[in-house]
């Protein structure tokens, strides 16, 4: 015998014959299901469904179903034994309530509905005396029935459907709409009414013409003397009294609000003061010259 | 003597052919696979379920037969898979078995059951193939599937280290050690019938 036992001829003739005859042809009985598995072949390369049937359930997941079930069964069982223990136990307590009857208290009226009481939870402990006289009959029968024409409780209102979410989005770019176009600007205050203007001493004016706004009032009368020579004229509805000279002024005035210009008198030399408007006279000088007056020289 | 000297002579040139023709679809290669086949796939559940080594086998047979589109290789190949996926199988039947209740066997059947003794003297006498398998079966696990996988199925050293998951040489290391303790159990049947 060899040291290393690599083939059943190294263990020797007896090992070597039991190998063989492990390794004989199989026989008739050994291939019983050949057909069964040469039909799986047939269907797996006819393209049918596989052949492998579905392994059975470890017993871990056998052991989970059984307890749950069982867990679900005894939850189920105790609820069922507990229902019906409450139900009996109302029913016995009605029962027992209403057989008993008073002999010199007989009971006013039987009574044929029965209040809606089915859970048990009054035992014969909370009987009171009038019930006793509750004559058993179709009390009895109605409450082992269960039914009952109290109406039920309203149910819960519905639930109110919440308030809508506040919308958070980034911030958006700036308009590129020009804006609005702005209010108008608040006139301004009427202007106060002039007061009468007191005569004026009349000036000298050398030639000019002058043309001014104003609003002028008063009456003046002046008397100018001088080489003066002047022209004026004014603008605006107002009118009054000129002074009156030798020269050619002209001047109006005339109560009015409106802006109007002052009556010029360019040439008026030492006339009487001719009253003007308030408003400052918008001298112009169309021509050459100066204007005869200043504004401030005609106003009060 | 007989001298077995596997694989190189397990292996015919056919085979690798029939293995091919019959993941082609070739009905009557697959049949011809399978009769070559089969019995030594029985007989290595035998040393792994015992008496569910049928079950066990022809459940692999249908796996064998789901996935074989898959295979590609020679005829050594397709032992060695078919004996991996028949080992996975007898593993998982293992396992259940082993959460199951124990089943109670009749006393009679017992004290009628030979006992290692009667075997070996059975495997000297009239050694048939099951007989055979259950001496080999005897053995610790790992040498007997040392000896059926290298010596039953002609797997080389490799592809038997495959099936079962180790290396080489630990298959080696089982392969000596289970021949060495049949010939020990040869021996002293030969000693206890006065040889």
């Amino acid at each position: 015998m060899r040291d290393r036992f690599e083939t059943p001829a190294d263990a020797g003739e007896a090992v070597a014959r039991l190998v063989d005859a492990a390794r004989a042809p199989g026989t008739a009985d050994e291939l019983a299901r050949r057909e069964t598995v040469l039909a799986a072949y047939d269907s797996m390369m006819a393209g049918g469904p596989a052949p492998v049937a579905d392994p059975e359930p470890p017993a871990r997941r056998r052991r989970v179903g059984i307890f749950a079930g069982l867990t679900t069964a005894t939850v189920a069982g105790k609820l069922i034994v507990g229902a019906a223990v409450a139900v009996a136990a109302g029913g016995a307590a009605f029962v027992a309530v209403d057989t008993v009857s008073h002999p010199h208290h007989p009971a006013p009226a039987p009574v044929t509905s029965a209040p809606a009481i089915g859970t048990g939870h009054h035992g014969p402990g909370h009987s009171t005396p009038p019930s006793r006289r509750t004559v058993a009959g179709s009390s009895s029968t109605a409450i082992s029935s269960g039914a009952s024409s109290t109406p039920g409780r309203p149910g819960h209102p519905r639930p109110t459907p919440g308030t809508p979410g506040v919308p958070i989005g980034p911030v958006g770019p700036g308009s590129t709409s020009p804006g609005f176009p702005g209010a108008p600007a608040p006139t301004p205050p009427a202007s106060p009414p002039s007061t009468p203007s007191t005569p004026g001493a009349s000036g000298t004016a050398p030639h000019g013409k002058a043309k001014g706004q104003g609003n002028s009032q008063g009456n003046g009368a002046g008397h100018s003397t001088g080489p003066g020579h002047g022209k004026g004229s004014s603008n605006g509805a107002s009118h009054g009294n000129g002074g009156v000279g030798n020269g050619n002024g002209k001047g109006n005035a005339k109560h009015s609000p409106s802006p109007s210009a002052p009556a010029a008198s360019e040439t008026a030399v030492a006339g009487p003061p001719v009253p003007t408007s308030a408003q400052p006279s918008a001298t112009s000088s169309k021509h050459h010259g100066k204007p005869t007056t200043k504004p401030d020289a005609t106003r009060v | 003597m007989t001298v077995v000297n596997p694989p190189e002579d397990a292996a015919p040139t056919e085979r690798p052919t029939l293995v091919s023709r019959a993941v082609a679809g070739d009905r009557d290669a697959f049949a011809a696979l399978y009769d070559s086949v089969h019995p030594r796939l029985l007989r290595y559940a035998a040393s792994l379920v015992g008496r569910d080594a049928e079950d066990v086998t022809a459940e692999a047979w249908l796996h064998i037969v789901r996935d074989l589109h898959t295979f590609e290789g020679d005829d050594a190949a397709f032992r060695a898979w078919a004996a991996r996926i028949l080992r996975n199988r007898a593993m998982d039947h293992v396992r259940l078995r082993a959460r199951r209740p124990v089943e109670l066997t009749d006393v009679d059947d017992v004290l009628d059951a030979p006992d290692r003794d009667d075997t070996e003297s059975t495997a000297m006498t009239e050694l048939s193939t099951q007989e055979a398998v259950a001496l080999i079966s005897s053995l610790p696990r790992e040498q007997a599937e040392a000896v059926l996988l290298r010596f039953v199925l002609d797997l080389d050293g490799p592809r038997a280290a495959e099936v079962v998951g180790k290396n080489a040489g630990t298959i080696r290391v089982a392969t000596h050690r289970g021949l060495k303790r049949l010939a020990q159990m040869m021996e002293r049947e030969r000693g206890a019938s006065g040889e």
